[in-house]
């Protein structure tokens, strides 16, 4: 055993494994926490936009005033200026109700009024700024800070003493009774006290993170940050915390903009889904810009539905998607092997390939542009080893199913057999990462991959027939692999790119069922070495003939032809001798009168015994497969029937070509064989 | 004339600065003071100082010097916020800048606490702006493990 990796390998199997498992933890202890959506609901409910609301709300409890405090936003993305008006309207009408408006300001000078005007408002707001800290002051002990609100509210009411003087204190009862018993008074504590005002001005120009920071610092500056949508209307997920943002994380962060989020970019986010997405543009209809570097678990195609979606019903909708593709080896070493950056105003984008990638004219405001412009171009270098490897390669055959179960390992491995059994050099590449079952279908199980100057070396069942399979890699066979896609991917690449295959007639390659990581990659991987086509297995059940049209649908979007639909386990199908009779009486006793059959038989009609007996297992009465491929326009190679004999084989691992037992099914096979290598136009 | 292009300022505790108009307009608050009434040439701002209102003015002749050359101005810039580390300052600067209504100069002071607050611990932001903790130990448990996604690589205290 050479293989060197191997340790390496599986030990980050099992760091993974545990990470994971802390992290479903981690989510869980978030779902019961105000991280949820429903926490901030709550904090919606309570506050509706504007921090001061919640002093309305105390001092007036049933609003007596009318005070509309959802009034609009106006385009500040700094966040005092939208207080003080917000506020300003509601005080206004508060201050007049109060009378505040009898005390005399008109005599002053004409020049002075205007000013006054502002700095009326100002202190107002610097007042009510302080009543509502005072009001988080919950043990009912009044703290007041050294320097910072109360000294500006005091320096405030002081300068205009004679303006505003009493009717200051009237308007700070309303904010809280304690302020009318005991005056504001300035006393150092060495404790430290409320923030400063200016603070607060600060946080719209903080990043996220150091704004989730702020908000475990205290109270008061907890829910500025919190209830200021203004705050949140750019997101950037960076370095270090896009490794562990999760689409809840994600959710609850942009709830927090409370609608008005605007630029969403995530740099490298593992973990964030489509799904996780689609629910962010559902509560975020002015979302605008949106970058999802490098966040390897979002499906293209499926972000660019939901994208256009969005934008059907969200105006303006959003302008453009960033988004670099990243393959993450073994080793965890990120290299960029795709970039990819959408418009969809403009179709100009150069492609992140072209030579003028992020100079052109239509990547000006591209938030990706940078990345294009300085990124390595050409094509991923690791696909020239895999077209090298692949050179001496004559046929490359994927088989797909849609459905697990329905025979594709046995299918490939039977065929894998026939073709070697016609002196062709064959090669069997296992993809299936988690569920490797090509290693038992050949007999080979407890094997181990060599590794020499020339790479990996397949596992040899014959001369001609090497396999390459995950399951030789495992310790232990009942080792699971918890990978997620990106790995997937990495040893795919790497079973391309390091195994030495040698001359190969054909390569059959074995996939998991679906359309998913491992498809995406060994259809993008071997594009430029060209693949003869897939074949595709199904069952005649209508659940695995629905996802059959997925798989073809699959095929053609990515350009796959379809050699063919092989139908397995169409009826069960075996000599008459070897089935059992039972007779059955009313509770359900069997009694075995196999022999007593046997024996009739032989005396009344010997002819008989050389039938095969054949019965429907599964309803195909829609059609089955034949009428599927009808539909989709692709070829129908045949139909397979449930041998038990065939079942029997593939697990011992034998070709049921050798023997006679398998006549039900092997002389189906070698039809279907038959057929695709006229397909192929090889020669037999 | 020296009349038409000069304006004084008066600070809170009384101290008068001369200012050119053209600089003193970049500051919207004063620029409509200055259009509500144009006979007067002394403007009391009651809620800046005299220090902090030396330095909002030097910024504001600074920049007019500079014209419309951002180069310039980012160099201008750097020299006004060298040696500017006094968190008292600062904060004097932000709220003076917010109330005379120089975004560039807010822009500039809020931008240089945001920097220093960037990747810091809710610990060294208490620390430094001299705030109290308010959270009992439970609440900031809570809090804590609910950010755990988002404080990895923050400097601890």
């Amino acid at each position: 055993m050479v293989f060197n990796e191997e340790d390496d390998v599986f030990s980050d199997i099992w760091c993974i494994n545990e990470k994971s498992l802390d992290k479903e933890k981690k989510v869980i202890v978030n779902c019961d926490g105000s991280g949820s959506d429903e926490g901030c609901e709550d904090i919606v409910d309570l506050l509706p936009n504007d921090p001061f609301s919640m002093e309305f709300n105390l001092g007036f409890p049933s609003d007596p005033f009318g005070m509309d405090v959802d009034t609009s936003l106006p385009k500040d993305p700094f966040g005092m200026d939208f207080k003080i008006e917000a506020t300003f309207e509601a005080l206004n009408d508060l201050i007049e109700d109060i009378g505040l408006n009898n005390c005399g300001f008109e005599n002053d000078e004409a020049y002075e009024e205007k000013k006054l005007d502002e700095n009326k408002y100002y202190a107002e707001v610097n007042l009510v700024w302080a009543s509502s800290v005072k009001f988080e002051e919950e043990d009912g002990e009044i703290e007041v800070v050294d320097s910072g609100l109360a000294e500006n509210s005091e320096d405030v009411s002081y300068g205009y003493n004679n303006m505003l003087g009493e009717n200051t204190e009237d308007l700070m009862c309303f904010g809280c009774e304690k302020y009318q018993k005991e005056k504001v008074k300035i006393h150092e504590d060495s404790k430290g006290g409320e923030p400063n005002d200016a603070l607060f001005f600060a946080l719209g120009y903080l990043e996220v993170k150091d704004l989730l920071s702020v908000e475990m610092v205290c109270k008061s500056l907890r829910d500025a940050v919190q209830n200021d949508p203004l705050l949140w209307r750019s997101i950037y997920i960076e370095d270090p915390s896009n490794y562990k943002i999760m689409d809840d994380n994600l959710m609850w962060l942009t709830n927090r903009a409370q609608g008005t989020l605007h630029t969403l970019s995530l740099e490298r986010c593992l973990k964030i889904t489509n799904s996780g997405l689609k629910h962010v543009f559902e509560s975020n209809p002015r979302l605008t810009k949106l970058s999802v570097t490098g966040c390897t678990k979002l499906n293209l195609e499926c972000l660019l539905h939901d994208v256009k979606v969005f934008n059907s019903i969200a105006k303006p909708g959003v302008m453009g998607i960033a988004r670099c593709y990243m393959y993450e080896d073994s080793r965890d070493n990120v290299e960029l092997s795709e970039s990819h950056w959408c418009t969809l105003e403009s179709k100009d984008c150069p492609g992140p390939q072209a030579e003028s990638a992020g100079k052109s004219d239509a990547c000006e405001g591209c938030p990706n542009q940078e990345a294009c412009a300085t990124a390595p171009k050409g094509p991923d270098p690791d696909l020239v080893s895999i077209a090298e490897r692949m050179a001496t390669v004559k046929h490359k055959i994927l088989v797909l199913s849609g459905k697990g179960g329905v025979g594709k390992s046995t299918f490939s491995a039977q065929l894998s057999f026939a073709l070697a059994a016609k002196d062709f050099q064959v090669g069997l590449l296992d993809i299936d990462i988690c569920g490797p079952s090509i290693p038992k279908m050949l007999g080979l199980e407890g094997q181990e991959i060599h590794q020499s100057n020339l790479g990996w070396s397949p596992i040899y069942v014959e001369s001609n027939l090497g396999v390459m399979s995950i399951g030789f890699m495992l310790p232990n066979p009942d080792d699971a692999v918890i990978w997620r896609g990106p790995r997937k991917n990495g040893i795919i690449k790497q079973f391309l790119k390091d195994v030495y295959w040698g001359e190969l007639d054909f390569l059959i390659v074995d996939a998991p069922p679906g359309t998913s990581d491992e498809h995406i990659s060994i259809v993008q991987f071997l594009k430029d070495t060209g693949i003869d086509g897939a074949i595709i297995v199904t069952t005649p059940q209508q659940v695995s003939l629905i996802d059959v049209r997925k798989e073809v649908s699959f095929c053609k979007k990515v350009g796959l032809p379809v050699l063919g639909v092989v139908e397995n386990m169409s009826g069960l199908c075996q000599p008459l001798t070897d089935f059992k009779f039972l007779s059955m009486n009313e509770n359900g006793e069997q009694k075995d009168m196999t022999e007593w059959v046997i024996t009739s038989l032989k005396e009344k009609v010997p002819e008989m015994m050389n039938l095969v007996a054949s019965t429907e297992v599964f309803d195909s009465s829609a059609g089955g497969g034949a009428k599927m491929c009808k539909d989709m326009g692709v070829p129908f190679l045949g139909k397979v029937p449930l041998d038990p004999q065939l079942c029997k084989a593939a697990e011992e691992g034998r070709s049921c070509f050798e023997d006679r037992k398998c006549m039900a099914s092997a002389s189906v096979l070698r039809a279907i064989v038959k057929k695709l290598l006229s397909e192929l136009k090889e020669d037999f | 004339m020296a009349e038409e292009n000069t304006i004084t300022l008066k600070s809170s505790d009384g101290k008068e600065f001369l200012i050119s108009k053209k600089a003193a307009t970049l500051s919207e608050t004063i620029k409509a003071m200055v259009e509500e009434d144009n006979s007067s040439s002394v403007f009391p701002l009651t809620v800046v100082d005299s220090k902090t209102l030396a330095d909002v003015i030097t910024f504001l002749n600074k920049h007019v010097d500079c014209g419309d050359d951002d180069d310039k101005k980012k160099s201008c810039d750097e020299e006004f916020m060298a040696g500017k580390d006094d968190m008292k300052d600062l904060f004097d600067l932000v709220v003076a800048a917010n109330y005379l209504d120089v975004k560039d100069l807010l822009d500039l002071i809020c931008g240089k606490i945001a920097d220093m607050m960037q990747g810091k611990s809710p610990e060294w932001v208490r620390k430094t702006f001299n705030i109290q903790n308010d959270f009992s130990p439970e609440e900031e448990a809570k809090v804590r493990e609910e950010y755990a996604w988002a404080h990895e690589g923050v400097e601890e205290d």
